[in-house]
């Protein structure tokens, strides 16, 4: 069975990343000591500049989308507006990996990222929402109460690039609506990353709990759980990475593959999306400065784990560029197997090795909630 | 099939364990077929001094479902494909069916004695087991936790488990809500009561969550004979994230569920509640702000004490056990135990417990906790059960 494959291809590069397999059995017994300030290292590091960048990145779309919606959605300035698009795109594939805290609060994960879409609900619901042009949905706050498929980024990328988006510049009001509907919905993506950006702020909710964890906080307790909370969301990142985004898109076989399980294919974005997710990851855990904290022995984990993420990265961009559907097929199919079978060894190393040397584990149930 | 022998080290083996008979079924233990000799009269002569247990597990590298005594003494095993989660139990004609952890893609009937080849359930090429199910009391049907995933819609199907019946799907009920997980037999012995978890999932997609904006979670009473709706139990809406999984029936009748919540980890809303027929809503309890809080928002496992009197939850994200008087939900004290998730009754207000770094303890509120066997090449699962004789609808 290919996943005993798998299995047996992550334990090998366990083995060459670790040194040796005596390593692993050693490394749940001496406890690396955590810095005492991990909370502000890993908001002011990463989470923070990623809120900001997001609410820029939003703020810009929106900015620019309006003025080129009125004035009938020129082609000339299309790609203009397509490149601020994917730069939104990066900007959140860095603060989806932060699944805690204020984005799990309000539905805001869903709002801006409905996604996977396992029953279309996006394409219908926006077919709809275009048939009846509703100008009550274009008013600010309007899509708020609305389906959360209406609210966030893939209802973006299906006004400006999915069915019927070419005819966007023909000048017809109902292309004014649909342009007009996108510029809405960038306001709504917005307006929930101001949310999150306030609540990560030094004096919002999650800001101020996650950086100061004290025995009377509410949420972190000690430092130990502020590093719980953050290798927990690599884990999922990972996981999500590995189990949504990459293996539904591939199929088991290059004959299975199927590039509209693809992250963002409307857009063409899939692969440039996936590689600025993983780098999110990284750069998220080197927000940490663990590489002083761990015991001797542990200490290649981070150079290692580093290492892997450049991997997964590199080989995603090799396919930059590459129409999805070729990406998904040989030669090019490859770089993505490899890019699957390293983040399989990222999550075990994040699971069985990095958690554990600072005392924090993710136990065989408690992974894998049932 | 030989079976290697179990390696266990004891922790903290009480003067009656060290006394017990060293007879160890794990050398006879054997992988659903036909006993080798002598195995079957190991078995009849435990199952005489003791209440046997079932659970699935990772060993090694590999699933398996086992049978096991109060001791932990492993007298069979069936291995499976992929990872097990809870079994079926029909205590009465000595067999049981495990089902694969969600996404499962098998179930297996089997005998608690060995005395039968284990066989897999025929599952429909759109359905896929949630991991949980019931045998009605006759032990002629048997129901099952399903995901119809591609109508994104809870079902339970319906197996016959009649002599002969091989057990055939004749059928299914709609379960009145989407992500059904534990289904039980109330003691009418006419009605199933099931846990609509809420949580729309895909198999395409693992276990990943897709409805968490819209999930309704629900606890619904199904007539047996029809599949109609008798009654429906829903959550205040502030709580529509908190997804009731996992249910046992207490002395007095009445439904515990123990829930998750998939909302932000700052709520911390209850995590256990109690339902009584008839009445129009649920009772949900906290505990103490602190046990509350060390539970992190997740209960996996429910069962109650041989007498139906004490509710034990356990948490394995949090790694505590947590016990609650029946009669008012109040907690009456905790158990620590790294990832334990596996709690089973052993006796009046006596728990077994079993964790996934492999350690079997005892406990309850007022025990001191003894720990019995931990093998670190051993991952207990979810759920422990008990094969009770008295009490069919007490597992799940």
């Amino acid at each position: 069975m290919h996943g005993c494959f798998f299995s047996r291809l992550r334990r090998l590069a366990s083995v060459t990343l670790l040194g040796g397999a005596g390593l692993l059995t050693s490394m749940t017994v001496i406890a690396g000591t955590l810095p005492a300030d991990l909370g502000q290292r890993l908001a002011d590091g990463y989470i923070r500049p990623a809120t900001a960048q997001l609410l820029a990145r939003s703020s810009s779309l929106q900015a620019s989308l309006a003025p080129w919606c009125e004035a009938g959605a020129p082609a000339a300035g299309r790609a203009q507006i397509d490149e601020q698009f994917r730069l939104l795109l990066d900007a959140w594939a860095r603060v989806e990996v932060l699944r805690f805290g204020p984005l799990v609060g309000d539905n805001r994960f869903e709002r801006i990222f409905f996604w996977p879409d396992a029953r279309g609900l996006v394409p219908r619901q926006m077919g709809v929402a275009l048939k009846a042009a509703d100008p009550a949905a274009l008013q600010p706050g309007a899509l708020r109460g609305r389906s959360v498929a209406m609210q966030g980024l893939p209802a973006i990328e299906f006004l400006l690039f999915g069915d019927g988006a070419d005819a966007l510049s023909d000048g017809s009001p109902a292309s004014r609506y649909r342009c007009l509907l996108a510029a809405a919905t960038t306001a709504n993506v917005r307006d929930i990353s101001a949310e999150l950006d306030q609540a990560w702020s030094a004096s919002g909710g999650t800001g101020r709990v996650f950086t100061v964890p004290a025995a009377d906080n509410p949420l972190y307790r000690n430092t130990q759980e502020v590093a719980a909370e953050a290798f927990k969301a690599i884990a999922t990142g990972i996981k999500f990475l590995r189990e949504a985004k990459l293996a539904p898109m591939m199929g088991a076989t290059a004959d299975q593959a199927r590039a509209q399980r693809g992250t963002f294919w409307r857009s063409g974005s899939t692969v440039r999306y996936l590689a600025a997710n993983v780098r999110g990851m990284g750069d998220f855990y080197a927000a940490a400065k663990l590489a002083d904290s761990y015991t001797s022995v542990e200490r290649s984990a981070d150079e290692g784990f580093l290492a892997e993420v450049g991997r997964v990265e590199s080989n995603l961009r090799e396919l930059a560029g590459v129409p999805l559907d070729a990406a998904l097929v040989e030669p090019n199919r490859r770089h993505l197997v490899l890019a699957r079978l390293i983040a399989d060894n990222m999550a075990s190393m994040i699971n069985e090795v990095i958690a554990p040397a600072f005392g924090v584990t993710i136990g065989f149930n408690a992974l894998d909630g049932n | 099939m030989t079976v290697p022998t179990e390696r266990r080290r004891f922790l903290a083996a009480g003067a009656a364990l060290l006394a017990a008979p060293a007879v160890h079924a794990a050398s006879q233990a054997l992988a659903g077929v036909a006993p080798p000799d002598g195995a079957a009269n190991a078995a009849n002569t435990r199952s005489e001094a003791g209440p046997l247990y079932l659970a699935a597990r990772k060993h090694h590298d590999s699933f398996e479902a086992v049978v096991l005594d109060a001791r932990g003494d492993i007298a069979r095993k069936l291995e499976l494909a992929a990872r097990g989660h809870s079994v079926a139990i029909d205590a009465p004609r000595q067999r049981a069916v495990v089902f694969g952890r969600q996404a499962g893609f098998f179930a297996t009937a089997f005998d608690l004695q060995g005395r039968q080849p284990s066989a897999a359930l025929p599952l429909p090429a759109d359905r896929h087991y949630f991991g949980h199910g019931v045998y009605r009391d006759d032990g002629h049907l048997l129901f099952a936790t399903e995901n119809d995933f591609d109508a994104g819609r809870g079902v339970l199907g319906i197996y016959d488990a009649s002599p002969g019946g091989a057990y055939r799907r004749v059928g299914e009920f709609d379960s009145a809500g989407v992500g059904p997980h534990e289904v039980l037999l109330m003691p009418d012995g006419r009605t199933l009561c099931v846990a609509n978890g809420g949580i729309l999932t895909h198999p395409d997609y693992g276990k990943l969550e897709l409805n968490l904006d819209s999930m309704a979670p629900s606890l619904v009473y199904l007539d047996l004979a029809s599949g109609a709706v008798v009654d429906r139990i829903a959550l205040p809406a502030h709580l529509h994230r908190l997804s009731i999984r996992h249910l046992a029936i207490a002395a007095d009748g009445a439904v515990w569920f123990g829930m998750q919540y998939a909302g932000p980890t700052a709520d911390q809303p209850p995590l256990l509640g109690r339902h009584r027929r008839g009445q129009s809503a649920a009772e949900l309890f906290s505990g103490p702000p602190e046990v509350l809080r060390r539970l992190r928002n997740y209960v996996g496992s429910v069962a109650v004490d041989a007498a139906g009197r004490v509710v034990a939850t356990s948490s394995p994200a949090g790694g505590l056990v947590v016990y609650w008087d029946a009669d008012n939900g109040a907690c009456l004290g905790t158990t620590t135990i790294a990832d334990g998730c596996g709690v089973a009754p052993a006796g009046d207000g006596r728990f077994l417990l079993s964790s996934g770094e492999g350690v079997l303890q005892r406990s309850g509120p007022d025990l001191p906790t003894t720990g019995f066997d931990r093998d670190p090449s051993t991952a207990w699962d979810n759920h422990f059960r008990r094969v009770d004789s008295k009490k069919a609808y007490i597992a799940g």
